[in-house]
């Protein structure tokens, strides 16, 4: 496809020791807005970082390939990689600790972001973006250093790095969980006007339910490590496959993030390298016994058009 | 940072008070009567009408405190009193030790920041790399030798084996060079694994990984980041070296007939010259005191969230 702009084939990545998330595929058409969702620990961040893949976030890419604008980028050296990195796929870390230098003002730190992409500082697109994030005072804030700031405009201001870089692909891991409703929304309003004025291709990662009806193109679930369904919002919101998405869609409307009867239990997290489903021990239809679990059951199969699923009952 | 500095300076004058009676009390607690001490130093025989004479003199039948207090006075006017054995001023004694001890101190440290900054930021950005072994192997080598043997050392192979330096150059650029080596090696062994310690913490922290993703260049990151955020333990461990090597290195001075203050005071001991010993104490002290003023304020400059969480 001539507009694909991200392709996982049969990804599986880890820490060094065994397997955190596999035989993943899915593919991205450019200026789509992807959602994942899943429960803590299923493997969401290590997806995206293993698709930013510098050396600091640890992951090893053990199987598999990303095709980013038709390259193979997991066969890249580091150096490629890291001039690839901010420039043409940006990430929004989950964990705030690690974007900023604490010690220098935020002005330095923007500075030596664009000019290390040969970019310009132009403090009048700081001052609009940190506007449209809901950061008045640009002036202010951007002389200031990180100890100063909370975690919540520490957030923010890490969402406009990441935007004033202008990648092609952009990777949000919970970009928004240190936010307040109202921030949250200026945020989310925010991407989806990056991907509007710039055509900017996100992928995110996310907790709250209401967000992927609101922005999402497409929205994939995980589980234990594996992509368990991937397709169109509507499709997979309205009209869930895998009986782990059903439950997980269950659960949305209550908007109290509590897990509906039927889905008890804990998911595994020993890795993703299990022969049998993850989820069967959960599964309410493997406990009534009428297990459906093929032969393969970390295969996406199609549902209809654009939406697949590795396990679902036909009706 | 006004606050601070105020702050400090106050307790500085605590501090130096606090020393200078002390250093006072050196005076009364050493063995002998300082009269006789005096004679004693200068070489006479001790009569009782000389002695009592002396003690007169010297104001020794007025009372402790008073006592203190005139030295006090002459102290603040810098006035140290005089040397028992030449009956110089002990200041101008110190001051022109310092005019030999100053220049190697400088030349020492300058010699083992040019070698330590670059191998210990190397050796840790190559951490566990054949460089980074090997400069380790050197460091602790530095480390783990005196500085006596490595003076004696330096002296063996260049001045006894291929005479190409002065053992003896009192005053000349070529008689620094070998004080300053042997105080320099042993320093360089201890910076550079410091150093090495101070820029890998840096470069473990989470903030490296912000950078990166940024696709911040190496060079920013290694010198905007890692060594700006260093640079305030650095500064520290800098400081206190200073404040070692301008107490000029006994052993070294004596080695080489550098009459630094070390030698000074090193002569002083041997000849009881105790006005000497006690203005040396108290000079060092101040010195101390005020580099570890100047060191803080740097930090806090380079770190100002010591302020900002208070
Ligand atoms: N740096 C790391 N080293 C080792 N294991 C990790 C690391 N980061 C995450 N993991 C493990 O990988 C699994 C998936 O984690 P993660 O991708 O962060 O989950 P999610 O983002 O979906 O909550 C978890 O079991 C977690 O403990
Ligand atoms: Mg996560």
């Amino acid at each position: 496809m001539a507009d694909e702009i991200l392709r996982v084939e049969d990804l599986s990545v880890s820490y060094g020791k065994g397997n955190m998330i596999s035989g993943v595929n899915f593919t991205v058409t450019k200026g789509e807005i992807v959602c994942f969702l899943g429960e803590s620990g299923c493997g969401k961040s290590t997806l995206l970082k293993a698709i930013m893949n510098i050396p600091e976030l640890e992951t090893v890419i053990t199987k598999g390939k990303i095709i980013f604008e038709g390259k193979d980028i997991t066969s890249y050296s580091d150096k490629e990689i890291r001039s690839m990195a901010g420039k043409n796929i940006g990430m929004v870390l989950q964990h705030l600790g690690g974007a900023f230098n604490p010690l220098r003002t935020f002005e330095a730190q923007f500075k030596e972001a664009l000019y290390s992409h040969d970019m310009e500082y132009d403090f009048e697109k700081v001052k609009e973006t940190f506007a449209q994030l809901n950061l008045p005072d640009a002036e202010r804030i951007i002389k200031s250093r990180p100890y100063e700031m909370s975690g919540g405009m520490i957030q923010r201001i890490a969402i406009a790095m990441t935007m004033i870089l202008g990648p092609e692909l952009l990777l949000c891991d919970e970009p928004t969980s240190a936010l307040d409703v109202t921030t949250q929304k200026m945020a989310m309003e925010q991407l989806m006007n990056i991907r509007e004025l710039l055509n900017t291709t996100i992928l995110l990662v996310t907790h709250n339910p209401g967000i992927p009806s609101m922005m999402a193109d497409k929205v994939g679930v995980m589980y234990a490590g594996h992509l368990v369904e991937y397709g169109k919002t509507h499709q997979v919101l309205h009209s869930p496959a895998h009986p782990y998405t059903k439950a997980l869609i269950g659960a949305i409307p209550t908007f109290d993030f509590k897990l509906p009867k039927g889905l008890e239990g804990q998911p595994p997290l020993n890795g993703a390298d299990m022969e049998k489903c993850a989820f069967s021990e959960r599964c309410p239809i493997c406990k009534e016994g009428h297990c459906i679990c093929g032969n393969n059951p970390y295969t996406l199969k199609e549902v209809c058009k654009d939406h697949c699923a590795t396990c679902f009952k036909r009706d | 940072m006004g606050k601070f500095i105020g702050k400090r300076l106050l307790q500085l004058v605590f501090v130096l008070f606090a020393v200078s009676f002390m250093t006072f009390a050196l005076m009364y607690i050493a063995p002998g009567d300082p009269a006789e001490r005096k004679l004693t130093a200068q070489g006479e025989a001790i009569d009782p009408e000389v002695l009592e004479a002396e003690r007169e003199k010297m104001g020794l039948n007025q009372p402790f405190v008073v006592r203190y207090f005139s030295w006090l006075g002459g102290v603040c006017t810098g006035n140290l009193g005089n040397s028992y054995v030449d009956n110089r001023p002990v200041i101008t004694k110190l001051a022109e030790g310092m005019t030999y001890t100053v220049p190697l101190a400088l030349s020492a440290l300058a010699v083992a920041l040019a070698i330590s900054l670059p191998l210990g930021i190397l050796s840790a950005v190559y951490r566990n790399s054949v460089l980074d072994v090997i400069v380790q192997i050197f460091s602790f080598i530095g480390n783990a030798l005196p500085n006596f043997l490595i003076a004696v050392l330096l002296i063996f192979f260049f001045c006894i084996q291929n005479s190409v330096l002065p053992v003896i150059a009192n005053n000349s650029f070529i008689g620094l060079i070998l004080p300053t080596l042997s105080l320099a090696i042993p320093m360089c062994g201890r910076f550079i694994k410091q150093f090495r310690g101070e820029v890998i913490e840096q470069l473990e922290k989470t903030y490296i990984t912000g950078l990166r993703v940024r696709g911040v260049k190496e060079k920013k990151i290694i010198f905007g980041n890692v060594l700006h955020n260093s640079s305030a333990a650095i500064i520290t461990i800098t400081g206190l070296a200073i404040g070692t090597l301008m107490g000029g290195s006994v052993v070294i001075e004596s080695i080489f007939r550098w009459p630094g203050v070390g030698k000074l005071v090193m002569d002083a001991i041997t000849a009881r010259d105790y006005p000497v010993i006690q203005g040396f104490v108290l000079v060092m002290a101040v010195i101390y005191v005020l580099i570890n003023l100047a060191t803080d304020i740097l930090y806090r400059v380079i770190d100002p969230r010591i302020d900002y969480e208070k």
